[in-house]
């Protein structure tokens, strides 16, 4: 039945998306709901709550606020915490409540800005959504508010800036984005370029789509950080962690903006419009992530058995691989295992948004649980690499399972932050 | 006793909370709050607007977390809906809803009892979501591996504004499983209104008894969903006056045994917010009630079992536990005499009472973190008599971000009883004192010496 769950809980929401992109930016962000949703979002799906302060509000609606529309109240709420908080920004996240009742945050955003000088946000999220979505909405919807207000800086000199031709050597030991001499279908494949002129100045990568909910783990964003060092990058600014408003605002300095989600795509091709900057689409240290996630298993394996030379059961053939991860990620992994094993057949499925470009034969995205329980009987794959929490889905399975977290579809925590 | 009040200028209400001097800038960094002689000042009727939650934004720290979300500390309507044994729970709802409930998943007991159907915009718009549930509760009555005794469908703020009636639709989906299914609200935007959720959740559990004939020797103890401590007082002194069966939902093993609460002599009602469900089973199964209130003070308690016994004309004895409870007392007292206190509402009590406790004790309580309410005047007068100088803060008020105990300076032999308490003192002895076992009467002011007692011993040595 659609809609209907018996095994996983639901997915994390576009409203814990978009406050996930806002967390550490220092604003005054306003959840527009009764309290619940507010509790999911601080108490759940954000993982650094409870280890950095950060003005995240509940609008505290009642019945009666809903009933009569009371605009003018919640206004007057967040401008009183306005003159007792400091922020840089307000932002106001939707959820179902005003999504049922139709609360005009366009409206609501102007009524604010009539009476503080601040810049405010509004994000139409419902609840009824994914995450992924309220990622995107929050990169968009902060990028073109600081863009109105003229506080998007522009790069420095011109003959500071990289020659925007085709070309440069790529020093990426991921081989998951061989950057411009890829044909364009490929997993990065929408790529332009750029080339460094040597020693010039610092090189600085912008990544987007990289808030905890698009990591599988608190460690991968470190990952990324070391990957795209090793490529030759002085500084890595990661947008969903770590990076500050500031970082926002120089965004045009970027020398390349990489999505490494598909929630990042829409950012890092805005900045591209209006900056020139040079997009890439692929996700840095994933081989990595592969790899530790395989050593994790084959330690849970030999703990299995408590004699260690007992035979470990090898992976029979290599007809199919299933990856069930965010788009990116499970398209870079995918460029990892073919070149360490040219011919196998690796499919990539996504319960989230799944860009067009980047689809391979095959690839399909998930909706449903039975979706995804047909897609293992279809294609009968010897080697999944999901979070572990499918395996209920298919307890007949025999074949390998490489656990790669995704919280936003677990709900299980493996962060550290 | 130490002057711990922070400076907040003079006396008028509006100074009492800090103000900025604009739009994000210069606020003055310091979380606002009252003392409890400027509360009871002020009267029931003169509360500080800064302390009614609806009329400002909700400051989410992990202090409040228990306000946004009841279910993820202790019990919330969606661990409360599945207190009778043997039931699931179908939450029909947007997406968002029911996203923490793995939280729930991993507690034992509790693996395996929800299920969802997401709504849509479509959904909502059309109400088409109604009409499958009553095969969708088919579905998920069919996928268990035991035949689940109840269903529960919870639904959420989108169908309240919607006018759901889930009623309705929970008959039909009775009439096709041949199980009963109840709905349950999880209401959050009717959470101050006159039937808050943890209200209706309880209401719809006990319409589950059946009408059955009276057994003289049996009562209930209404109110929570996790038993009443067996140690506490209470349950020798029902059985002195000849109650033989004492039930609680929680202690039910099977849904046989809950539907025998229904031919209880008398309920006994240990939380307001089972008041309006005990009405309802004296209205329909004619089981008559009385209410008796948590406090640990030890007259009070005296003199509520002194009431009580006079509403049940019988007499016993009233002192059963209090020699042992009010050592325990004494022995904190003189092994810490200087223990300083910081109560929070994130604990098993009413936090105004239990100030007020500790300070008849000779304790210095400094902080209740805690929104006051016309129904506590009588507590913060007394409070305002012995303690004028605890300053009252709201959890929720947005100043309280800037509540920061600079690393070292928090006051010696302080002690933080409840979780948002400990929240602000990290470095205080914590008591969490919010255990689902519910502490009660004399035990329950024992225990929470001993518990004291402990966390000192640990902090302190």
């Amino acid at each position: 039945m659609r809609g209907l769950r018996k095994v996983l809980t639901p997915f994390a929401p576009d409203q814990s998306g978009a406050e996930s992109v806002l967390y550490e930016l220092g604003g005054i962000i306003v959840i527009l709901d009764a309290g619940g949703c507010a509790g999911n979002i601080c108490g759940f799906d954000e993982p650094r709550w409870s280890s950095r302060k950060s003005a995240v509000f509940s609008a505290g609606l009642r019945d009666m606020d809903a009933v009569m529309g009371r605009d003018r109240l919640l206004v007057k709420k967040i401008c009183r915490c306005a003159e007792k908080i400091d922020a840089s920004f307000v932002a106001v996240i939707g959820t179902p409540v005003p999504a049922v009742i139709g609360t005009d945050l366009s409206a609501v955003k102007r009524m604010i800005e009539a009476q503080i000088s601040l810049p405010v946000l509004t994000m139409a999220t419902d609840g009824m959504h994914l995450y992924d979505r309220g990622v995107q909405l929050a990169y968009m919807a902060l990028l073109r508010e600081l863009d109105r207000r003229g506080m998007l800086e522009e790069p420095g000199n011109s003959d500071q800036k990289p020659d925007r031709a085709a070309g440069h050597a790529n020093q990426n030991p991921d081989g998951a984005a061989r950057d411009m001499e890829r044909p364009p279908d490929g997993a990065a494949g929408r790529m332009e370029s750029a080339a460094f002129p040597d020693g010039r100045r610092t090189r600085r990568a912008g990544v987007f789509g990289v808030t905890p909910l698009d990591l599988p783990n608190g460690q991968c964003a470190e990952l990324i950080r070391l990957a795209l060092q090793a490529e030759g990058y002085d500084e890595v600014i990661l947008y969903g962690d770590g990076a500050a408003l500031e970082d926002y605002r120089r965004a045009g300095e970027n020398d390349v903006n990489i999505a490494a989600s598909p929630d990042g795509l829409e950012a890092v091709h805005f900045l591209n419009q209006r900056f020139g900057t040079p997009v890439e689409v692929r996700f840095p240290g994933a081989v990595r992530m592969l790899e530790r996630a395989e050593r994790e298993r084959s330690d849970r394996e030999k703990a299995d058995y408590n004699r260690p030379d007992c035979e470990r059961p090898e992976r029979q053939g290599k007809s199919c691989t299933l990856i069930v991860q965010s788009q990116i990620l499970g398209c870079s992994i995918r460029e990892a295992l073919i070149k360490q094993e040219p011919g196998q057949r690796i499919v990539v499925a996504s319960w989230f948004e799944m860009d067009q470009e980047l689809m391979q034969p095959g690839d399909v995205r998930l909706r449903e649980e039975d979706d995804f329980t047909h897609l293992v009987q279809m294609l009968k794959p010897d080697r999944m690499i999901a979070d572990r929490v499918m395996e209920r889905l298919i307890p007949a399975f025999e074949g390998t399972f490489v656990h790669l977290p995704q919280f936003a579809v677990s709900g299980k925590s493996e962060a550290a932050v | 006793m130490p002057d711990v009040r922070q400076e907040t200028g003079g006396c008028k209400t509006e100074d009492l909370f800090q103000k900025g001097t604009g739009a994000g800038c210069g606020a003055v960094h310091k979380p606002g709050g009252c003392t409890v002689e400027e509360l009871n000042r002020l009267g029931p009727e003169g509360i500080p607007e800064e302390y009614v939650t609806s009329s400002h934004l909700v400051y989410n720290s992990p202090a409040t977390l228990a306000y946004n979300s009841p279910g993820a500390e202790g019990f919330g309507v969606k661990r409360a809906g599945l207190a009778v044994p043997g039931s699931i729970m179908l939450i029909v709802s947007p997406g968002c809803c029911g996203r923490n409930t793995a939280e729930i998943t991993k507690i034992k007991g509790y693996e395996e009892r929800f299920f969802y159907l997401e709504i849509g915009e479509t959904d909502l718009v059309t109400g088409r979501h109604l009409k499958v549930i009553p095969q969708a509760v088919a579905e998920i009555v069919e996928s268990c591996r035991v035949q689940p005794s109840l269903v529960m469908i919870c639904i959420t703020c989108v169908d309240a504004l919607l006018g759901t009636d889930m009623e309705r639709v929970a008959r039909k989906a009775e009439t096709l499983v041949q199980i009963p299914v109840r709905p349950c609200y999880m209401y959050a935007l009717t959470r101050e209104g006159r039937r808050p959720p943890m209200v209706a959740v309880r209401q719809s559990l006990y319409s589950l008894l059946p009408s059955q004939k009276r057994i003289r020797s049996s009562v209930n103890l209404l109110g929570f969903f996790a038993p009443v401590d067996p140690d506490c007082e209470l349950f020798g002194m029902l059985r002195g006056i000849g109650v033989k069966t004492i039930r609680q939902i929680s202690t039910c093993e099977n849904i046989g045994e809950f539907y025998r609460m229904g031919e209880a002599n008398f309920n006994l009602v240990l939380n307001p917010e089972a008041q309006d469900a005990a009405d309802d089973l004296s209205r329909r199964l004619g089981i008559p009630s009385v209410a008796l209130t948590r406090f640990y003070g030890a007259d009070r308690i005296a003199r509520q079992y002194r009431a009580l016994s006079a509403a049940l004309g019988v007499k016993w004895s009233c002192g059963e536990g209090r020699q042992e409870a009010e050592e325990a007392l004494a022995s904190l007292k003189r092994r810490y005499p200087k223990l300083v206190f910081s109560i929070g509402e994130v604990v098993n009590a009413n936090p105004f009472e239990l100030a007020l406790a500790l300070s008849e004790t000779g304790f210095c309580v400094r902080e209740i973190f805690a929104n006051p309410a016309p129904e506590y005047a009588w507590y913060i007068g007394r409070l305002a008599e012995r303690s004028p100088q605890t300053m009252v803060y709201s959890n929720m008020e947005p100043t309280m971000i800037y509540y920061d105990i600079a690393e070292g300076g928090e006051l010696p032999y302080a002690v933080a009883v409840g979780k948002d308490a400990g929240y602000y003192h990290p470095d205080a002895a914590f008591v969490p004192w919010n255990t689902d076992e519910q502490p009660f009467g004399y035990a329950g002011l024992r225990r929470l010496a001993e518990a004291i007692l402990s966390s000192c011993e640990e902090r302190y040595g």
